[in-house]
């Protein structure tokens, strides 16, 4: 065998450990009551289910990351949050990026259903997400985000696609699939 | 090689076993993954 073929297949021999783990640890967590920092958990089964008024959210501003789930596909994962107006919202970067088209899979999946579970401090509360594509409460939610985050979130990003905003809306019952995603792109 | 394929396979099954298995193994795989994605991303 020819050493640099060697050499290769003893590296990527070597290397498939550590992938291993990796992988193995992100399995895991798949299944599990919630996101950890890094990979994707199953659904949020532990907390109390909120039920009443809707809350103050302007505690939000102390919150670094909440977990997030959608009812549909039941996956969680964990990210930042930010409250503009006394509402909640959540984004999603690099939208426009190759390995945002590959690695970002939940914003198209809360278009087509926004139905979701947000845990906030062991709290779940029921929400429906979504987006936010136009209005002039896009700048306010930009400047938010880079003063809470070391982000470089601007409404021009947002205008190109490359940041997708949802707002963590109450639930209503009868807003359907179908109806949320025809929410897309009419708020303001 | 051949020593060699059958060391790597009995890591790999050693390695994922013990990260599903032992309690805390997942969460420091987790840290270390989560480092040398920072490291790459800056």
């Amino acid at each position: 065998m020819n050493i640099f073929v060697k050499i290769l297949v003893i590296v990527l021999g070597v290397a498939l450990v550590p992938t291993t783990a990796v992988i193995t640890a992100a399995a895991k967590q798949s299944s599990a009551d919630g996101p950890n920092r890094v990979f994707s958990g199953g659904p949020l089964t532990s907390g109390e289910l909120y039920s009443g008024a809707e809350p103050d959210w302007r505690f939000l501003s102390g919150v670094p990351t909440l977990e997030l789930q959608l009812l549909d596909p039941p996956e969680s994962r964990r990210i930042w949050v930010a409250e503009v107006r006394g509402k909640m919202y959540v984004w999603s970067g690099y939208m426009n990026s190759f390995f945002g088209k590959i690695w970002k899979t939940w914003p198209g999946q809360a278009v087509a259903d926004g139905r979701a579970l947000v845990r906030i401090d062991g709290i779940r509360y029921e929400r429906q997400l979504k987006r936010i594509q136009t209005g002039d409460v896009l700048d306010e939610i930009a400047a938010a985000i880079s003063a809470k985050y070391p982000s470089q979130a601007t409404r021009a990003v947002i205008d190109s696609g490359d940041l997708w905003v949802f707002e963590v809306a109450p639930r209503n019952a009868d807003i359907s699939s179908a109806a949320s995603a025809e929410l897309v792109g009419d708020q303001s | 090689m051949s020593a060699f394929f059958k060391w790597i396979a009995l890591a790999v099954v050693v390695t994922g076993l013990s990260v599903w298995f032992i309690p805390g193994v997942a969460d420091a795989v987790e840290g270390v993954f989560q480092l040398v994605v920072l490291v790459i991303s800056s």
